[in-house]
C-alpha cells in the first residue's frame, strides 16, 4: 500500500476532508442531542464528608413503582491471584441476598490487566452512565484518589455511590473498608493476648510488608507499633514502618529476606508482623534458623504457609481482610438504600484467626454469608 | 512488456475511469480498519439495543481513545522512521509522576512542571535516539532497557505515592487557580459535554496527518524508514531524523500523561503501563508497517477508534474479561488481515 | 526430437493481473546440452524459471520434465536455481547454507571425490564457517551455485550466475555447467553476457515478449546475431552500433581529486587520484581490488584519510555529497521501495521541493518528477505507482534519473546496468555520455568490459589498490582488443603508475 500523497490532491483531499467532518458533525449533533439533565426529586441524605446527596427523580420514580434497579458494581482488576477470585465471588453471591430486599439487577465491570488501569475502570463505567444504565454504583478504586472526581460526578447526578476496598478521598455515601490503622490494631491485640494467654514477654519486634510504602502497609504498621508501645513501654522495633523489611512478593525473594534478616538485625527479634501475604515464609525462617519457640509471626490473608505455621505455633495468628464482605456489600447497601433510604455504615472487622479457632474460622470465612453484615435490619 | 509501453502511450485522458480506480483505492486503503469499526459497532448496536449509540456514550468513546491515539501518533512517527518505541508507557508515567510531586508536593507552579516533565521527555527520547542511531544497538533492545530505566526513576520521583491535585496530601496546599488551569488542560467543560481530551486528539490528528503527508520532513521520514542504505546514499539526515522521531514519541507520551492526570485527578506509580499494547495495536491496526516506511495519522486514530468501541461494547454489556479479551484479539488479528487482503487489490 | 527426455513446455500463459508475463512460450532443453536464454528484462525469462521452480503458478499450457507433467514435488526436488541475486541465509553460515534444506546428510567432497577440483574452484570451503550475510555478493552467488550442486537436481538453471565472478571463475564455471550438462542434467543458462553466451550454450533461445520467437544454433549462434534479433523487438538500434559520436571528452580540468588517500580499511593506501571534467571516466577491477571503494570514497560515502579536492577547492568529505551524487549497484541502496516512482525521482531535490523542512511543495515535486521521467524516458504507468512494479531496466534508470537531478559535479556509480536488459542498458548509457557531454562528469566502477566499452572515455584498470594508466576507451577498435589489454593490465599489475 503506497503512500497516496502523490497526484489526486483535490478530489482525495475534498473526501477525506469531508468525512471528517461528517464524523465530527455527528459527534457535535450526538453530544447536544443526548445530554440528560437531571433535577433532585428523591430522598436526601447526607454525605460522609458534608453536603447532601438527592436520589435523581428518575430513579426515585423507578423505585416508587417498585421497578427493579440496575446495580453496577466495578473494581480494578479482573485478574490479580486470590484477589479478583473472592470479589467475584462475593459480588455474585450478594445478588440473591440483596434481592431479598429489593430487587436488583446487577452488572459486574474489571479492567482485563492485572496492572493498575484506571483509565479503563474510569471508561468502563462511564459507557454504562452515559448510556443511564445505573441506578446504584459501588466502586473498588484502585488508588484513593483515582475515583474522587468520578463519585462526585455521579453524586451530583443523584445516583447513590458507594466504595469499597481502598480508602478514598471521595465523598460517597459509605466506603466500607478495612481501616489500615486499625488492623494494626487488632494485630497487636492479639499479639499481646496470646503474650497474656501463653505468659510470654516480648520486647522485641519488627515489621515487614511486600509493598511498604503503600499506604495501607504503612498504616498497619504503625497501628500495630503504636498499640505495642502504649502496651509495652520498652518494647523495641528493629524494624518501624519507615524502614520496613522489604520482601517483595516473590516467595522466593521472601523467604530469603527472612533468613537474612533473621541471622542479621533480627536475630533477637521475637515477633514479625507482615502487613501482607508474607507471613507463612516468616515463620518457615524462622523455623529452619531453629528460633521455633523464641520467635513468631503475625500475618495477613489466608495462604496455605501461614495455616501451616499457626498449626505447627510459629505464627500466632492470620487476619483476613473479607475480601468477599466488601465485594458483597455494595448490592446489598443499594436495596437497602432503595427500600429504606438507609445507608448501612462501615462494619468491617478483622477476621483473627488463630490456633485456637482454625476451623471454625476458616469455614467461616468460607461461608462469608454467616458474617451478617450488620446494621441490616432483619 | 509490451502491456506496459502501450499504457504509457495513452494519455490520463479517461477520467471517469480513474476517478473509479481511485475510489476502489481508497476504499481498500480504510478497508480493514473502517470495516472492522463498522461490524464491530453494528454487533454491539445489535447486542446494546442502541446504547452504544448514545450521543454521550458515543463522547464517551472519544474520550477513550483519546489518549492511546495522542500516544499513538507518536509511535506512528517512530514506527515510521523504522524503529521501535518500548518506553513510551513509562514515558507517560514519569511526566504525571513529575507533575505530580513537583506541583502538588513541592508547591513549584504547574505550568514549570509541566515544563520539566516535557524537558525529561525529550531527554527520554534523546536518549533513545542516541543508543539506537550513534551506538547502533536496535532499537527494541534499547528501549526496553530504557523503559526500565525510567520506570525507576518514576518510582524514585514519585516515592511511589498516589498524588491527587484536587485532594492534594496533608501539609501540601495547591493554588486554586493552578488547579484550575490544571483542570481545564485536560478536562475543561465544553459545550455538550464534548471531551475536551478529544478535541486535543483531534487538533494533533490534523497536525500529524500534515505533518507525514504534506511535509519534507514527513517525506524524508518515510524514506528513511523504507531503506535506511539508500537513506544514507541519497544524503537524507538519518540520524537527525531518528533523534527527532523518538523525541517526538516521548514528547506524545508525555502529553496523554499530562492530560489523563488533568482528567483523572491522580497520579500514581504504575500509570501507564497498561497501555503499551493498546497503543502498539492501535498503529499497527492502523496500518503502520513495523519494518518501517509507511504509516498514517488516520490509521492510528481508526485503530484506536476500534478498540475503544470493542472496549466500550464489552463494558456495556459487562462480558467478563475472558470473552472481551478473545475477541480483541481476534479483532486485532482480523483487521491487520483484511487491511492486507484489501492492499492487495490497490494499485500502487 | 526426443520429446521424452529433458523439460518440454508448450504455450505457456502466465498473467500478473493485467500484465502478461509469459504468453504461449513454446521451449524445448535437451539433456546433455546447454541451453543459453536471452531476452530484455520483462521478457518473462524470470517468470519461466520461477515456474520451473515452483514459486508461481501458471495459468495455460503444459510442462514436461522427463516425459512427466511437472508438479510441485518436480518443483522442489528435480530443479535448481542459481538466482541473479543470491537467496539464501544471511544469518546462516556458508556450510549450513549450503546444506540447508538437504534431506539427507553431506560431507564436503575430498581429492578424487567427483566434482571436488570444482569446489577448489568455487573457493567456498575456506568460508565454511563465516556468515553468509558479512560475506561480499561474489563469495553468496558462489555458495548458491555449490547448494545447486549439491542437490544434483536434474534440472539446473542458472540466472545471471557469474555476474560478480572474475574471468578465471566464470570460465570454471562454464567447465563445470559442461560437466553437468554432458552427465546427463538439462542446463539452461540465462546471461545478458552475450559473448558468453554463445560460446558456452549449445543452442541460444531468445525469449520476447512472453514468446520464444528464435532458437539460434550452430553458426548463427553469435554474440552479434543474438543482439540483433534481441533489438529487434524493441525497435532500437541494436548494441555495438556508434549511437551519437563520441568525443574523448574535453579532459583538461580535474573534477575531482584524490590526494594521498588511505582507506580506512586500507583497500587503498596513498593513492592519487584525478578525474578529468567532462568525462566518463570508468574504473574496472575485481571484487577487493578496491575499485569499488574508491568511487564510494569519491562520493563521501568511504571514511579516508587523506585530501580530496573537487573543481580544484579542497573539500571536506562531508562536504562531498553537495557535489557528488552516488547510485549503488544494489538497488536497494538507491532506491526506496516503499515510495513510489515520482517520490523515487524528486527525494534528492530538498531545496527546490519544500519551502523548509515543513511546506512540501507537491506540484513542484510532480512537474519535477514528471520531467526527469519524460528525460530519462522511464516506462512506468504513472508517477504514482509503486518504484517496485517497474522492471529492473526502469528502476534502475530512476535511480540514475533521480541522482542526475540532483545537478551534481559528479556523477558516481557501481555497476550502472547490472542485470538491466540491452534497450534499457544502450538508453543509460546514452544518459550518461550527455551528462558528460554536458559538462559533467561521470566516474564508474564496472565489472564487465562491455559496460566500459559502451559507455567510458577512459579506464583505470585498479589492482590492489592501485590504479593503471588510463586507457583511452575509443581508441581501442573493438570489445576484444580492450578486453586484452585489461586482462594484460591486471596481469602485470606491480607498481602504481598513477597520473592525472
Amino acid at each position: 500500500m503506497k503512500s497516496g500523497s502523490w497526484s489526486g490532491g483535490s478530489p482525495r483531499a475534498r473526501l477525506r476532508v469531508a468525512l471528517v467532518l461528517a464524523v465530527l458533525g455527528a459527534l457535535v449533533y450526538a453530544a447536544v442531542g443526548g445530554a440528560r439533565s437531571d433535577a433532585g426529586g428523591g430522598w436526601t441524605v447526607q454525605l460522609r464528608h458534608g453536603g447532601t446527596f438527592t436520589l435523581a427523580s428518575s430513579i426515585a420514580a423507578k423505585v416508587k413503582a417498585h421497578k427493579p434497579i440496575n446495580y453496577v458494581f466495578s473494581y480494578g482488576s479482573c485478574s490479580i491471584q486470590g484477589f479478583s477470585q473472592q470479589y467475584q465471588a462475593g459480588y455474585s453471591d450478594s445478588l440473591p441476598q440483596a434481592n431479598s430486599i429489593y430487587p436488583i439487577t446487577g452488572k459486574r465491570l474489571c479492567p482485563p490487566q492485572t496492572q493498575q488501569d484506571v483509565n479503563t475502570q474510569i471508561n468502563q463505567i462511564q459507557a454504562l452512565l452515559n448510556t443511564n444504565q445505573v441506578d446504584c454504583l459501588s466502586i473498588e478504586p484502585q488508588s484513593s484518589t483515582s475515583m474522587a472526581s468520578l463519585v462526585a460526578q455521579t453524586l451530583a447526578k443523584g445516583i447513590p455511590t458507594f466504595t469499597v476496598g481502598l480508602s478514598t478521598f471521595g465523598n460517597e455515601l459509605t466506603n466500607f473498608t478495612q481501616v489500615p490503622f486499625q488492623e494494626g490494631t487488632t494485630a497487636a491485640n492479639t499479639v499481646l493476648s496470646y503474650m497474656k494467654a501463653h505468659n510470654m514477654h516480648f520486647t522485641t519486634f519488627a515489621v515487614s510488608g511486600g509493598d511498604p510504602t503503600q499506604y495501607w502497609a504503612q498504616q498497619r504498621a504503625i497501628g500495630f507499633r503504636k498499640t505495642i508501645e502504649k502496651a509495652i513501654p520498652n518494647a523495641n522495633f528493629v524494624t518501624t514502618e519507615k524502614n520496613m523489611l522489604n520482601t517483595t512478593y516473590d516467595p522466593g525473594k521472601t523467604y530469603d529476606a527472612f533468613k537474612a534478616f533473621l541471622s542479621g538485625a533480627g536475630k533477637n527479634v521475637q515477633v514479625i508482623e507482615n502487613v501482607d501475604i508474607g507471613a507463612g515464609y516468616a515463620a518457615q525462617a524462622i523455623k529452619d534458623a531453629g528460633l521455633q519457640g523464641k520467635a513468631f509471626s503475625v500475618g495477613w490473608n489466608v495462604i496455605p504457609n501461614e495455616i501451616a505455621a499457626i498449626k505447627n505455633g510459629t505464627q500466632i495468628a492470620l487476619f483476613d481482610q473479607n475480601w468477599p464482605q466488601q465485594a458483597a456489600f455494595g448490592a446489598i447497601a443499594c436495596a437497602e438504600f432503595m427500600k429504606t433510604g438507609k445507608v448501612l455504615p462501615n462494619t468491617q472487622h478483622l477476621t483473627v484467626i488463630t490456633k485456637a479457632n482454625l476451623n471454625s474460622g476458616l469455614a467461616e470465612l468460607k461461608n462469608f454469608k454467616q458474617y451478617a453484615l450488620t446494621g441490616l435490619p432483619g | 512488456m509490451a502491456q506496459v509501453s502501450e499504457d504509457i502511450a495513452a494519455p490520463a485522458g479517461r477520467a471517469g475511469w480513474r476517478q473509479l480506480r481511485w475510489a476502489r483505492t481508497t476504499l481498500a486503503r480504510l478497508g480493514g480498519v473502517t470495516l472492522a469499526v463498522l461490524i464491530v459497532g453494528a454487533y454491539f448496536s445489535v447486542r446494546t439495543h442502541g446504547q452504544i449509540l448514545i450521543g454521550s456514550n458515543l463522547l464517551g468513546i472519544l474520550r477513550g481513545l483519546s489518549s492511546i491515539a495522542i500516544m499513538g501518533f507518536g509511535l506512528t512517527v517512530v514506527i515510521i522512521a523504522g524503529e521501535i518505541d518500548l518506553s513510551f508507557a513509562m514515558v507517560y508515567g514519569l511526566s504525571t509522576n513529575i507533575v505530580a510531586i513537583l506541583w502538588v508536593t513541592h508547591g513549584f507552579p504547574v505550568w514549570v512542571a509541566i515544563l520539566i516533565a516535557f524537558g525529561a521527555a525529550i531527554l527520554v527520547g534523546a536518549f533513545n535516539a542516541f543508543f539506537t542511531a550513534v551506538v547502533k544497538i536496535p532499537s527494541f533492545i534499547a528501549t526496553l532497557g530504557s523503559s526500565t530505566l525510567v520506570f525507576g526513576l518514576t518510582l524514585y520521583i514519585g516515592q511511589t505515592q498516589n498524588i491527587s491535585y484536587q485532594f492534594p496530601p496533608i501539609g501540601d496546599a495547591v493554588h486554586k487557580s493552578d488547579a484550575s488551569f490544571f483542570h481545564d488542560l485536560g478536562s475543561a467543560s465544553l459545550p455538550g459535554g464534548f471531551p475536551e481530551e478529544g478535541i486535543w486528539a483531534l487538533g494533533l490528528l490534523v497536525f500529524f496527518s500534515f505533518l507525514l503527508t504534506r511535509t519534507l520532513f514527513g517525506f524524508r521520514l518515510k524514506a528513511i524508514g523504507g531503506s535506511r542504505a539508500a537513506a544514507r546514499v541519497v544524503r537524507l539526515p538519518v540520524t537527525r531524523y531518528i533523534f527527532l522521531a523518538f523525541v517526538i514519541g516521548a514528547c506524545m507520551a508525555c502529553l496523554a500523561g499530562i492530560l489523563d492526570f488533568s482528567f483523572v485527578g491522580s497520579a500514581s506509580p504504575d500509570d501507564g503501563q497498561a497501555d503499551l499494547f493498546p497503543v502498539f495495536a492501535a498503529v499497527i491496526i492502523g496500518g503502520a508497517s513495523l519494518s518501517g516506511g509507511k504509516g498514517t495519522a488516520l490509521g492510528t486514530v481508526g485503530g484506536a477508534l476500534l478498540l475503544a468501541v470493542l472496549a466500550n461494547g464489552f463494558a456495556l454489556i459487562a462480558a467478563g474479561p475472558f470473552a472481551s479479551q478473545l475477541l480483541l484479539g481476534t479483532v486485532t488479528v482480523g483487521a491487520v488481515v483484511i487491511d492486507r487482503f484489501t492492499s492487495r487489490g490497490a494499485t500502487a | 526430437m526426443n520429446a521424452l527426455v529433458g523439460v518440454s513446455i508448450r504455450g505457456l500463459h502466465k498473467r500478473y493481473g493485467d500484465t502478461v508475463a509469459l504468453a504461449g512460450l513454446d521451449l524445448e532443453a535437451r539433456p546433455g546440452e546447454i541451453l543459453g536464454v536471452a531476452g530484455p528484462n520483462g521478457a518473462g525469462k524470470s517468470t519461466m524459471v520461477k515456474i520451473l521452480a515452483g514459486e508461481v503458478g501458471w495459468d495455460e499450457g503444459e510442462i514436461l520434465v522427463d516425459g512427466r507433467p511437472w508438479s510441485s514435488d518436480v518443483g522442489s526436488n528435480r530443479v535448481a536455481v542459481v538466482h541473479q541475486e543470491p537467496q539464501l541465509f544471511p544469518n546462516l553460515t556458508v556450510g549450513e547454507n549450503i546444506v540447508a534444506g538437504l534431506a539427507n546428510g553431506w560431507s564436503w567432497p575430498r581429492p578424487g571425490d567427483e566434482h571436488h577440483t570444482l569446489f577448489e574452484e568455487l573457493d567456498v570451503y575456506r568460508f565454511r564457517q563465516r556468515l553468509l550475510g558479512e560475506l561480499g555478493l561474489a563469495v553468496q552467488q558462489r555458495t548458491e551455485i555449490t547448494r545447486a550442486l549439491v542437490r544434483d537436481a536434474r534440472v539446473m538453471l542458472f540466472d545471471e550466475p557469474n555476474s560478480a565472478l572474475t574471468p578465471d571463475e566464470s570460465s570454471e564455471f562454464f567447465r563445470l555447467a559442461r560437466q553437468l550438462a554432458a552427465a546427463g542434467r538439462v542446463v539452461m543458462l540465462i546471461s545478458h553476457r552475450l559473448t558468453e553466451l554463445a560460446a558456452n550454450s549449445d543452442r541460444v533461445a531468445i525469449i520476447l515478449d512472453g514468446r520464444c520467437v528464435r532458437v539460434l544454433e550452430g553458426e548463427a549462434k553469435t554474440p552479434e546475431s543474438i543482439a540483433e534479433a534481441l533489438v529487434r523487438g524493441i525497435g532500437g538500434a541494436p548494441a555495438g552500433e556508434a549511437g551519437s559520436p563520441r568525443s574523448v571528452g574535453a579532459g583538461g580540468d580535474t573534477a575531482l581529486e584524490l590526494v594521498r588517500a588511505t582507506d580506512h580499511a586500507r583497500l587503498f593506501r596513498n593513492l592519487d587520484f584525478a578525474v578529468a571534467k567532462g568525462t566518463v571516466t570508468a574504473l574496472i577491477g575485481v571484487e577487493g581490488s578496491g575499485g569499488r571503494e574508491i568511487v564510494q570514497a569519491c562520493a563521501g560515502l568511504r571514511r579516508f584519510s587523506g585530501q580530496v579536492r573537487v573543481d580544484g577547492r579542497p573539500r571536506r568529505q562531508g562536504q562531498l555529497q553537495r557535489s557528488v551524487s552516488f547510485v549503488a549497484a544494489d538497488r536497494a541502496e538507491s532506491l526506496f521501495s516503499n515510495l513510489t516512482v515520482g517520490e523515487n525521482l524528486v527525494i534528492r531535490l530538498d531545496d527546490e521541493i519544500s519551502h523548509g523542512v515543513l511546506g512540501l511543495r507537491r506540484r513542484r515535486m510532480r512537474a519535477l518528477g514528471e520531467d526527469l521521467r519524460s528525460r530519462f524516458d522511464v516506462k512506468a504507468p504513472g508517477l504514482n505507482v509503486g518504484v517496485r512494479a517497474l522492471s529492473g531496466g526502469n528502476q534502475q534508470k530512476v535511480a540514475i534519473a533521480a541522482a542526475v537531478g540532483s545537478k551534481p559535479h559528479v556523477l558516481a556509480l557501481e555497476e550502472p546496468t547490472r542485470g538491466v536488459d540491452i534497450s534499457s542498458k544502450a538508453e543509460i548509457y546514452e544518459i550518461l555520455r550527455a551528462f558528460a557531454a554536458d559538462g559533467g562528469t561521470v566516474l564508474l566502477f564496472c565489472t564487465e568490459i562491455p559496460e566500459v566499452y559502451e559507455v567510458a572515455d577512459r579506464l583505470h584498470v585498479v589492482s590492489d589498490g592501485r590504479l593503471s594508466e588510463p586507457l583511452a576507451v575509443p581508441s581501442f577498435a573493438d570489445m576484444e582488443a580492450l578486453a586484452k589489454a585489461v586482462a594484460s593490465l591486471e596481469a602485470h599489475a606491480r607498481r602504481p603508475t598513477v597520473a592525472a
